[in-house]
């Protein structure tokens, strides 16, 4: 008995050091000689009048409204890719702030994509509710960004202002946020890419191309002229992000 | 069989102890001379034991170079003297002497709070500074100014909290910091706290009150924190012209509810209420015996207080004194830097 006790143990702590280890090594340290990965570039192009969006700038839109937007910010987060079998890779620590008065923002680097072909991706717009909770943190979801709400803590995740002939005041202000129950304001968008496939490769950088049709955006999702301000969580906030999300299409592939 | 067993107790050991390695347990922390009566905190701050931290988020807390004209810091409202409330003042004075709309709060034991502000519209204590320092009223200042201050400043090069790779403070090494350091400010050396770990005995008046308060008051000011973190009002809310927890929710069952607020160290931390408004200890007591259209016309679990009498309210009061702890006011490791 005594030995049988022994030996479980000593099972034990060999496991035990095995699972623990396992728990802190770093998967970057765990790279084999081939590189088995690549990079990808994902643009996403803002378009009115099928011409690139610029801030600042005004547009007559087909419903008779004049607009221009000072800010149009917005986060695109947990990307994944989609293979033929449905299995999908997902890009770590994924948020991307997309910020038009920064025009480099728009054109993200997802970095060692496995080396594939890729029939699809998931973005969200916004940002998963469990990092709405999860304190300080760095990068496109620091506090300096303007896209986070101190007094009732979440983040914006999209900030539309500007202004429109036909909203009541002559401007609208989106501020767009919300992750828990009603109020989830979070949009997790499918693209398929239309019979193309991403070729992820170590020798090549694929450029998938999406777009965001702002005039659709404001022609047929959002109201400026029944609902110019949004600024907190709620139905009109899901609405908002709703139809933001219902504006994102797949566009092409370079590869 | 027996076989079995050992396995099993083996194996449930080193599951406990694989979890322990990750999650940095405060428990049993002798640093923080937590006693047993208190429970695990909410925030289990991984930088808590490191003192770089702690040291780089108190000089945060007291350095006024943090508000847009340099006139106030964190300790102007929470001052270690008033039990890190204000210096007696209904409503706190911000950027240019303007004043918030409630009362700022005795911020103790906060590593605890599941939420944040009078209305708990705050749901982590590391982000909880970011609504003083960018409100108008107070500190006024945007997150990138106060980075940009705090990476100027050659003082808190000196923290050398800055991780591989990283070359300057973000807004998340400040607000860890912080976080860090407010853990640090707790409050457990009350009398009350000395009899629970039988040190010592209460006298007779405050075995009397302490009875009295577990049978009329414990419900919303559970012990041993004194809250329940819940919100509540022993008022008619509907008269509140501050919505409260609406403001957060916009459920009107949370119309003119707040943070049920902990009763330890009221002696310094007065006055009282969201608003301030209740000057006293005496008149917060006394009016739990109002029953009426104006009192308890809200919270099903204190209309039984207007049985209380006079007397019973003194005795009540005479434990709630105990709930005091000199120590809070006088611990020199969050004192002003």
């Amino acid at each position: 008995m005594k030995n049988i006790l022994n030996a479980a143990f000593a099972l034990a702590v060999v496991l035990f050091a095995v699972s623990c280890k396992k728990e802190k090594e770093d998967p970057i340290t765990d790279n084999t000689p081939t590189v088995t990965t690549g990079n990808v570039t994902l643009e996403i192009e803002h378009v009115i009048q099928d011409l690139p969006m610029s801030l600042n700038q005004s547009y007559v839109l087909n419903n008779g409204d004049t607009m221009s937007f000072t800010t149009f910010k917005y986060y695109v987060s947990n990307i994944q890719f989609v293979k033929a079998d449905g299995s999908v890779w997902s890009e770590s620590n994924s948020y991307h702030l997309i910020d038009l008065s920064d025009e480099a923002s728009a054109l993200l680097t997802i970095k060692d994509v496995p080396m594939a072909d890729y029939v699809g991706m998931n973005v969200m717009i916004g940002v998963d509710s469990l990092h709405n909770v999860s304190g300080a943190q760095e990068g496109a979801l620091s506090t300096t960004n303007g896209m986070f709400w101190s007094w009732n803590t979440g983040y914006i995740f999209i900030k539309m202002e500007g202004t429109s002939s036909q909203a009541m005041n002559g401007a609208f202000t989106y501020h767009i946020g919300g992750f828990s129950g009603a109020n989830n304001a979070i949009q997790e968008n499918a693209l398929g890419f239309n019979g193309s496939y991403l070729m992820a490769r170590p020798d090549a950088v694929p450029q998938v191309h999406l777009m965001l049709n702002v005039q659709d955006l404001f022609e047929n999702g959002i109201q400026t002229d029944m609902n110019s301000m949004v600024h907190m969580p709620g139905a009109a906030a899901v609405a908002v992000s709703s139809a933001f999300s219902n504006a994102l299409s797949f566009e092409h592939i370079h590869n | 069989m027996r076989r079995f067993f050992t396995i099993f107790l083996v194996g449930s050991f080193l599951l406990t102890a694989c979890r322990k390695d990750v999650e940095n347990s405060m428990v049993g922390d002798e640093n923080l001379l937590i006693p047993n009566h208190i429970p695990v905190a909410n925030y289990n701050a991984p930088l808590l034991h490191q003192n770089t931290w702690v040291d780089m988020g108190r000089k945060l807390f007291y350095d006024t170079s943090l508000s847009i004209d340099s006139s106030i810091s964190c300790a102007s409202c929470h001052a270690q003297v008033h039990g890190f409330a204000d210096h007696g003042l209904d409503l706190s004075q911000g950027f240019q002497g303007q004043l918030g709309t409630r009362n700022s709060p005795a911020i103790f034991n906060m590593a605890w709070n599941s939420s944040f502000m009078w209305d708990g519209g705050i749901n982590h204590i590391e982000v909880m500074p970011v609504a003083p320092f960018t409100s108008e009223v107070e500190m006024n200042i945007s997150m990138l100014e106060l980075v940009q201050r705090v990476n100027n400043n050659p003082q808190y090069a000196a923290f050398n909290v800055i991780l591989q790779g990283e070359s300057v403070y973000s807004d998340a090494h400040i607000l860890k910091a912080l976080a860090a350091f407010m853990s640090k400010i707790t409050s457990f050396g009350s009398r009350y706290d000395a009899m629970r770990q039988g040190i010592l005995t209460f006298n007779e008046t405050e075995v009397k009150g302490y009875r009295l308060f577990q049978e009329y008051c414990n419900t919303c000011h559970a012990e041993p924190m004194f809250t329940d973190y819940t919100f509540a009002s022993n008022r008619n809310r509907w008269s509140e012209l501050d919505p409260g927890r609406y403001r957060i929710t916009m459920d009107s069952a949370d119309y003119g509810l707040f943070k049920v607020p902990t009763l330890r160290n009221l002696s310094y931390s007065n006055p009282y209420r969201h608003d301030g408004s209740e000057h006293s200890l005496d008149i917060v007591l006394s009016n739990y015996l109002k029953a009426g259209e104006e009192y308890f016309s809200g919270d099903a679990r204190i209309q039984h207080l207007y049985a209380l009498t006079s007397d019973d309210l003194q005795k009540i009061k005479s434990f709630l004194l105990t709930l005091d702890d000199p120590k809070l006011l006088s611990n020199q490791e969050i004192s002003e830097p």
